[in-house]
């Protein structure tokens, strides 16, 4: 099979594919010949390159940012004195709900948009409502990264526990891609000897643009290619695409009630994840 | 030695000694935007759990002093709830080529759940804001319960899979079936299944006179149910590009 370099001044198109047969001529958009560059979308098993992809820049260096994550401090839980006739309990809110607790810089982009981006911890890939931290066997600390037109930030999310939660330092990753630029200009495709820069498809592709690379292994950031958590008997069990299992749930509840005339509490755990959620493949890549 | 070349069906672009770009099996691109995804108002509604009632009542009676106490609350049992047979469809993907997605989404609740353990259920995501999907999103979690979606590919189209469950009630709360009477000791008993007692509804306080007409099924039985309403509805919206391995 051969193999064709086209571009074309009218849609401003490059592309290389595998000639896919059915004559034409050969400077023609129209003909048979290059329809893997007329209509990529059909003929992607044919195609190695097309400026109209958009092969995520990089817009940020991924550069380890430690976050430190301070204390959580003690929920102070009061029992209510001994009942007296006509008194009644209700619910004390003991670690009473997943509070924003603190929001985090974790790097400017200046991009003027909010961009794709992802985020790694250790080397693990995470999504919205992460649990990175347990204290006492139940998750203490959730975050989720989401962008600005500026920055890519972190909000941390805590619930409060019958002692302390100690800080924690965080390493993140943030890998931030820049949009595709629109077509400008009327270069088609030009080599810059000096630099060694090419561009194509009108200013579309730059080759002076670092774009994130697959790497098999030995990488923080992975396109997940499923879902990455799941949830059974009130536990979610996130499973990063390294394999590694999180399980969460808010701590427990404590409740209040009149017993033979002397207040009592009682206080509940967690029963368990009782699913079978393994997680899912996904494509690893690394920024350049 | 900077240079651009193509040998066989490779694509190699070097800037001096680094290869600046190759298309030999090594990249990742999105298709042209002309295929994206984009959209909203989509609303995503999780329903109320099933609930029941777990009913406290105490009698008492040591000989010289007798009380009377009862309590009812609205308790969930457990149970697990997901739209996967009847999933939100977001679009097509436009080819079988196609090997991820890249999921950006904005959220806000427009309905919130009735009141739990004396508190709003807690969201997990912050509002108005883009956010990166990457498979899965947890929007709620309190004790015992929790709330996500996926955002994934199945059957040639993108679909939203919401999931909510509830977990049995651990053995520490003691809500077993008791019956309707105690003296002393816990009294819980259930119109139904057991369940975690998760907000009052009705309380009759301890009163020393214990004509016994207040425990679950008697006479001057406490309300079993009120409106509370668990479910939950997050607005969202949705930029959504498909990808693939070169």
């Amino acid at each position: 099979m051969q193999v064709a370099f086209f571009s074309d001044p009218i849609t401003g198109v490059c592309a290389l594919f595998d000639d896919p047969g059915g004559g034409g001529q050969w400077d023609d958009i129209n003909a048979p010949v290059n329809r893997p560059a007329k209509d990529p979308i059909n003929w992607l098993t044919h195609l190695y390159f097309h400026s109209s992809f958009d092969y995520l820049e990089v817009a940020a260096s991924p550069d380890p940012v430690s976050i430190v994550h301070g204390v959580i401090p003690l929920y102070s839980d009061t029992a209510p004195p001994d009942p007296a006739p006509g008194q009644s309990y209700r619910f004390n809110n003991y670690r009473p709900t997943a509070l924003p607790w603190a929001d985090h810089l974790l790097v400017s982009h200046g991009l003027g948009y909010p961009p794709r981006f992802k985020v790694a911890i250790n080397g693990e890939i995470i999504t919205p409502g992460f649990p990175v931290q347990l204290h006492g066997g139940i998750a203490a600390r959730w975050v989720v990264p989401y962008a600005t037109a500026t920055e890519i930030r972190l909000r941390e999310i805590v619930t409060r526990q019958q002692t302390d939660v100690p800080a924690i330092a965080i390493s993140y990753q943030a890998l931030v891609f820049a949009n595709q630029p629109s077509p400008s200009g009327n270069v088609l495709f030009e080599f810059d000897p000096v630099t060694g820069i090419v561009t194509m498809g009108r200013g579309r592709f730059n080759s002076g643009k670092p774009f994130i690379q697959v790497v098999p292994g030995g990488t923080p950031f992975h396109l997940s290619q499923g879902r990455t958590a799941d949830l059974a008997n009130g536990v979610v069990r996130n499973v990063t695409p390294l394999g590694t299992v999180m399980e969460s749930m808010v701590g427990g509840q404590r409740l209040y009630l009149y017993q033979s005339r002397s207040n009592s509490t009682t206080d509940g755990g967690f029963t368990g994840y009782n699913g079978s959620f393994a997680g899912s493949p996904s494509i690893p890549v690394k920024a350049p | 030695m900077s240079g651009f070349e193509i040998v066989g069906s490779k694509m190699v672009i070097t800037q001096g000694a680094r290869t600046a770009f190759t298309t030999d099996g090594t990249l990742v691109n999105l298709l042209p935007p002309a295929y994206d995804i984009a959209t909203g108002p989509v609303d995503l509604g999780w329903p109320g759990f099933t609930k029941d009632c777990a009913y406290f009542y105490q009698g008492f009676n040591d000989g010289t002093t007798t009380a009377e106490f009862a309590q009812s609350f609205t308790s969930i049992p457990p149970q697990e709830w997901s739209n996967a047979a009847a999933p939100i469809v977001l679009g097509n993907v436009p080819s079988h080529q196609v090997d991820f997605i890249d999921v950006q989404v904005n959220l806000s609740r427009i309905v919130n759940p009735s009141i739990m353990y004396n508190a709003q259920v807690p969201k997990v995501l912050p509002e108005g804001v883009w956010m990166d999907m990457s498979g899965t999103a947890i929007v709620e979690m309190a004790f015992g319960m929790g709330r996500l979606f996926d955002v994934v590919i199945e059957a040639g189209q993108v679909r939203v899979i919401l999931r909510q469950s509830f977990m049995a009630a651990p053995n520490a709360w003691k809500t077993s079936d008791g019956g309707d009477i105690r003296d002393g000791g816990y009294g819980w008993s259930f119109n139904g299944q057991r369940g975690m007692p998760v907000q009052e509804i009705a309380v009759f306080p301890r009163s020393m006179v214990a004509n016994r007409t207040r425990m679950r099924l008697g006479s001057n039985h406490l309300a079993y149910s009120d409106a509370s309403d668990f479910s939950s509805v997050w607005r969202a919206y949705f930029k959504i590009a498909f990808g693939r391995k070169s």
